[in-house]
């Protein structure tokens, strides 16, 4: 199988090339053949990749340690459901995964534009998606491959990780990289507009539902990879400004911003500029978290399979960005607009700030992030900025565009009169303002926190008004009775109220993370059995001690009752673990979440004699952040379901 | 064994994308007056201007802009349809589908 999975892949990367040349060749001789070659050999690049992923997925399954990448993540203890997803726990097998993913979707864009080979077009987007799939597959086939083999069959491998054997492992890793792939699809089309000077929206409507896809997918894995630290890491916070959670987090910024200013092009064909600036900036952030990932130049919790392949890494996105500079540059006068924004007061103006923000917080983030770098580079010294600066820098930016979320819906597109802003805007303004003085004699003094939740409720109304000013409209324009009026209206223009409920899940996330930040209760201290610790109105008793074994780990596990305010509230139980092949023990996080605070408990050290050191935590409202999470997922999800009836009324 | 069916799928896979190079010449793109490219364009300019009366419709009823704003970008975009629609019947009598065969 080792021979199977090596020729599988060194036929992708043959056929990657086949393809860039034949559709080359079919474009200078003006040959419709070689263009049907071209397109056929990406769906046997697809089908080769697909056989490596397989062939490396068995040789992991089947314990076959004389490879030396399944020999390095794997052992014969590990479980069969990590076994599985130890594919992507190093770089070799995240750059196959990434090929594998490409090349599906690849073959699924040829499959979609199987009539459209004789568009323009349609040639450069094939080439774009051949040359990106060409680099993985070079990296693969030379320099990272993950079906090399040890000079002799060790008798075991070295495991994997512990902090890696988590249900995060399945969804994490795949569902950023299906988001950073993702992006190569609408950079392909953006390329290839450029390319043959097709520049209207055409290549902005054919990408949409990739982009917000994409868009989602991202979403999912930072989330997810924000919950996986918050289980397991054990520091009692989700989310660290670690310099490979900040590479997830910046072309997730500009895609973002891409995704609203791709609308206004749609809707006013303005700011094509701006929006192929985007697109390029997003997918060379793509290549750039997943360069992060792997060369190994920053210090982060991610390092677990950093090698030297960030030389390659950049010199491909130096490419890209060049390249994509170049053609912005020369189909400059092609891309200015005729049409202007009408006016300032008009929800394409609102979108314009909103982008300057997302980018303003990407670009402070790649500045802390990359800050190391350029310290070390200027002074000799690597000089480390940690999350103060972060906070610092992006808390007000966040509040500004938390503001600019309730404004933008209150504003219509085009033009909106000053008179109608003013009735839309009162009510939620009002609202918010009793909300700030009802948090103000609550308790709540701090001006971040204070701002944070007041500009929530003020974006929570707007969105309100948004739903039933829609479904009053639509009642008076179809005669509907609001009860039929709302939901049709929702499916009808699911694209807009999609983005209102990603705007509302927002609003939860923002309220989860001013609760659990702003907040936060900590404690440390060393029990005997019957001995209690205290913190905020809970109480806990160590009861009970007890070790064992389990599948590849020893357990040992204290038990303690857990009160609150007086009150019996069940028992959490935090583990100390130590895994075969692993060189330190991990702590296990014991979690008590309810939608008010989470109980978050730890037990750093066990001594000889029983007496456990305990860390805890008490987060308010943090369950809102994974709820707000799965909301904008939901709402992004909503915005790109297919049309059944393409011409509605409303 | 392994070699065997790798073999098999790798021939059938070379046959299958390499076939059509096999086939007599068959033009990609003939040359064009471009006539097909700015009737695209004229469709989605027209499309795009039908999408904001539209807008303009639901924001009026949602009380974003008031009945004078309303009016004067509804004639607006409504003297744009037009244009663009009449702009279509004189590209459109010229015929000019796109000779190609690829």
């Amino acid at each position: 199988m080792v021979n199977f999975g090596n020729l599988s892949q060194v036929f992708a990367f043959i056929f990657s090339l086949a393809s860039m040349a034949l559709i080359l060749t079919g474009l200078m001789k003006n040959d419709a053949r070689f263009l049907e070659s071209g397109r056929r050999t990406l769906y046997g690049l697809a089908l080769f990749t697909t056989l490596a992923s397989f062939a490396l997925g068995y040789l992991f399954v089947t314990d076959n340690f004389q490879v030396e990448y399944v020999a390095s993540y794997s052992d014969r203890a590990l479980p069969m459901f990590y076994k599985v997803t130890a594919f992507w726990a190093g770089q070799k097998g995240s750059l196959l995964f990434w090929a594998w993913v490409l090349s599906i979707v690849t073959a699924i864009v040829v499959r979609n534009t199987r009539t459209e080979l004789k568009s323009r077009n349609t040639p450069y987007i094939y080439l774009v998606l051949a040359t990106t799939l060409s680099f993985f597959l070079f990296l693969l086939t030379s320099v990272s491959n993950p079906f090399d083999l040890l000079d002799f069959i060790p008798r075991d491998g070295q495991g994997l990780n512990p902090m890696l054997q988590n249900p995060g492992m399945i969804f994490h890793p795949p569902t950023l990289f299906f988001g950073y792939i993702g992006f190569t699809v609408p950079f392909a089309y953006a390329i290839s507009a450029m390319v043959v000077g097709r520049l209207d929206e055409t290549w902005l409507r054919k990408t949409r539902r990739w982009n917000i896809l994409s868009w989602v997918f991202l979403t999912i894995g930072i989330i997810i990879g924000g919950q996986w630290a918050y289980v397991e890491l054990g520091w009692g916070g989700y989310w660290a400004w670690d310099p490979v959670e900040n590479a997830s987090f910046i072309p997730w910024l500009i895609a973002t911003a891409f995704i609203h200013t791709a609308i206004i092009q749609e809707r006013r064909n303005i700011m094509k500029v701006w929006n192929m600036v985007l697109i390029v900036l997003t997918f060379v952030f793509c290549l750039f978290g997943t360069y992060l990932v792997r060369s190994g130049v920053l210090q982060s919790v991610h390092d677990f399979g950093a090698t030297g392949l960030g030389g390659y890494f950049l010199v491909f996105i130096t490419v890209v960005l060049f390249g994509g500079i170049y053609l912005i540059a020369e189909s400059y006068n092609d891309l200015r607009s005729k049409h202007t924004l009408e006016s300032y007061l008009s929800r394409e103006s609102t979108f314009l700030f909103n982008n300057v923000l997302f980018l303003a917080i990407a670009f402070s983030t790649l500045f802390g992030t990359i800050f190391p770098l350029i310290s070390e580079a200027v002074t000799g010294n690597k000089l480390t900025v940690s999350q103060p600066f972060f906070n610092q820098v992006n808390t007000p930016l966040f509040l500004i565009l938390l503001l600019l979320t309730g404004i933008c819906p209150l504003i219509g597109w085009r033009k909106a009169s000053a008179d109608n802003l003013k009735k839309n805007f009162l009510f939620p303004a009002l609202t918010a303002l009793a909300g700030a003085v009802v948090l103000f004699i609550a308790g709540i003094r701090q001006f971040y926190p204070l701002a944070a939740f007041s500009l929530s409720i003020f974006v929570a109304v707007t969105i309100f008004n948004e739903f039933r000013g829609g479904t009053i409209a639509r009642s008076r324009m179809t005669g509907e009775s609001p009860l039929t009026a709302f939901p049709r209206l929702i499916y009808r223009m699911r694209r807009r109220y999609g983005g209102y409920i990603v705007h509302l899940g927002l609003v939860i996330i923002v309220v989860g993370i001013t609760g659990s930040s702003a907040f936060k209760l900590e404690t440390q201290g060393t029990l005997s059995k019957g001995e209690s610790i205290k913190i905020g109105a809970y109480e806990l008793r160590y009861d009970d001690f007890r070790g064992y074994r389990d599948r590849n780990r020893d357990i040992y596990a204290a038990t303690l009752s857990v009160f609150k305010d007086g009150k019996p509230a069940g028992t959490i139980t935090p583990e100390r673990r130590y895994y075969v092949n692993a060189e330190k023990p991990t702590t296990e996080v014991s979690l008590r979440s309810t939608l008010v605070e989470d109980l978050y408990v730890i037990m750093p050290e066990i001594s000889p004699d029983k007496e456990i050191t305990l860390k805890v935590t008490v987060n308010p409202l943090l369950a809102w952040i994974w709820i707000g999470g799965t909301l904008m997922v939901l709402g992004g999800i909503m915005a790109i379901l297919p049309n059944r009836k393409k011409k509605g009324a409303l | 064994m392994e070699w065997m069916v790798f073999a098999v799928i790798a021939s059938v896979t070379m046959i299958y994308a390499f076939m059509p190079l096999m086939r007599e010449r068959r033009v990609w793109q003939e040359a064009s007056d471009g006539r097909d490219e700015r009737l695209k364009s004229l469709e989605l300019e027209k499309a795009s201007f039908l999408k904001a009366l539209k807008d303009i419709e639901f924001e009026f009823a949602s009380n974003k802009i008031n009945s004078d704003d309303y009016e004067k970008l509804r004639n607006y975009y409504r003297l744009k349809v037009a244009e663009v629609m009449k702009q279509l019947g004189e590209g459109s009598s010229g015929g000019g589908r796109e000779k190609s065969d690829g």
